[in-house]
């Protein structure tokens, strides 16, 4: 029995690592004459995953560095929010007001995250920032939700779900909903073994989840939403007609 | 020691319970939206396949009307011109048998009156295919000069303002306006016991607009889509396939005091 769950865990261990693996080469097939800015986050985006993942395993196997960890996953809620403001900014015509919401909720978020830090950083039960990750964690929420919502009020686009944007979103969307809790309880938690282990299995089945569904997302055909709706004009078509005829 | 080993364990499911349930409801979000894309998809095919059978419907009214104009134009050569020139003929008939100078001189005057007669009939039909002061001075002019006749009879008040006119529409697309503000206003005449009809023109980017408001009984958009739909609207349907052909909208409507009607043509200079 014991020997099956270490092979479950193997095998969960090579998908996770390959899962990682998947996402520069297939961004390489499918999107490398794509110049679109939301294209070019989302790349810079995989490079960063990677590269987080990467200094994770470092920080956590190196007896010298373990010190850093709690300020890695603190900046991680800052770095990855920050992809997904600029990739949420370009997604919109250029005229959206969701654009300047989107600037103001970034510009929030970092302003509260420093702060946060600033003041429970040195605290001793804080580890891994939970609160900074929760809010963060809601402003993802909300804002997926709304494209969603977009999507349904305004279906210029009737296959939607055949876009490399609207799997970006629900990327994101599930990741935070999958690790809501997990990182919303996390400080709290940090000390229960248990909690440990159920730590890493959500994390990394979060994170095996995000980067097919980012696989999955790069494969599909990115559509620019219209700039602008077309829109009667405010032009004198009615003459002052009740000075004309009614008097 | 016990409760923090019991709080531990609750928290411990919360966190299983809490990230199925949230996994839960992102899935099945997301799934609504896209079951909410395919049902749309699905109303939008039916509907393209309604618009399919509208443009048909258009299309054979629009034939029956040519057919219609063809069959006036044939009835008014024939049963006016025909018998005017056939008379003509009589009289210089008259030239060849009668030698007398005053009876010939009679017969080719009379023979004059009648071509004379058949050339004004000529010239009205010719004006009804082609108004001349469209051909030659354009929509505008064409416009004013009908709201000019239909004032100047005196039952109604009848007015035009062009606002925005430099840019004028493609010739072709002028005889459309022109065709489709006709029936409109041939219609406010016919059905809706107005006191007033007044057209304005306005332009923005590649938009014209035209407005006639009046104060009799007018239709709404609904009215106007059910009306259309029905074997006997054939005017208003040839409105809407003139209006399909210019890639335009139209849109009748109540204006916000509720005391007149007004129907909305938008026309692109290109598309």
């Amino acid at each position: 029995m014991s020997k099956i769950i270490a092979a479950i865990l193997k095998a969960f261990l090579v998908i996770y690592f390959l899962s990682y693996l998947l996402l520069l080469p297939l961004f390489f097939i499918f999107k490398r004459k794509n110049k679109e800015a939301v294209v070019r986050v989302i790349f810079y985006y995989i490079l960063y995953i990677i590269l987080q993942e990467f200094l994770t395993f470092m920080v956590t196997f190196t007896p010298g560095l373990r010190s850093f960890i709690g300020i890695l996953y603190s900046s991680n809620s800052l770095v990855e929010f920050s992809f997904f403001c600029a990739f949420y900014y370009f997604l919109f015509p250029r005229e959206h007001k969701i654009r300047k919401i989107t600037v103001g909720a970034w510009i929030g978020f970092i302003l509260f995250s420093l702060g946060y830090f600033q003041i429970y950083g040195n605290k001793e039960n804080y580890k891994f920032g939970s609160f900074v990750a929760g809010i963060e964690a809601l402003l993802l929420m909300l804002l997926c939700g709304y494209y969603l919502y977009f999507q349904i009020t305004h279906t210029f686009n009737m296959f939607v779900y055949r876009t490399f944007n609207f799997w970006i979103i629900v990327t994101f969307f599930l990741f935070v909903s999958s690790t809501f809790f997990l990182y919303l309880m996390a400080d709290s938690m940090a000390n229960s073994k248990d909690f440990q282990k159920y730590y890493m299995y959500i994390n990394s089945g979060a994170n095996i989840l995000k980067n097919l569904l980012l696989a999955f997302a790069i494969t599909r055909k990115f559509v620019q939403a219209p700039e602008k709706d077309y829109s009667r004009p405010e032009l004198d078509l009615d003459d002052d007609l009740i000075l004309n005829h009614k008097t | 020691m016990y409760s923090l080993q019991i709080t531990q364990n609750f928290g411990n499911t919360m966190l299983i319970i809490g990230t199925i349930g949230m996994l839960f409801m992102g899935v099945m979000l997301v799934m609504a939206l896209v079951f909410h894309q395919k049902r749309i998809l699905l109303f939008n095919k039916m509907a393209q396949e309604f618009e399919k059978e509208k443009q048909e419907l258009l299309l054979n009214s629009s034939i029956k009307f040519q057919e219609e104009e063809r069959q006036r134009l044939a009835a008014d050569l024939h049963d006016d011109a025909g018998p005017l020139l056939a008379t003509a003929r009589l009289y210089l008939n008259e030239n060849l048998i009668h030698q007398d100078t005053a009876i010939q001189l009679q017969s080719i005057m009379s023979a004059r009156q009648i071509i004379d007669d058949t050339i004004q009939l000529i010239r009205n039909i010719s004006h009804s295919l082609l108004p001349p002061t469209l051909k030659n001075f354009g929509l505008d002019a064409a416009l004013v000069d009908m709201f000019d006749k239909i004032n100047n009879t005196g039952t109604i008040k009848a007015s035009a303002r062009f606002h925005n006119n430099t840019e004028r529409l493609e010739d072709n697309q002028e005889l459309l306006v022109f065709r489709i503000v006709q029936e409109i206003v041939g219609n406010i005449l016919k059905h809706s016991n107005a006191g007033f009809i007044h057209l304005t023109q306005n332009a923005q980017g590649n938009w014209v607009y035209y407005r006639i408001h009046h104060d009799g009984k007018g239709i709404v958009q609904k009215e106007f889509d059910e009306l259309s739909k029905k074997a006997a609207g054939l005017g208003l349907k040839n409105i809407q396939s003139r209006i399909n052909v210019l890639h335009g909208r139209i849109f009748f409507e109540m204006d916000n005091t509720q005391s007149y009607y007004k129907i909305t043509l938008e026309i692109p200079r290109q598309y």
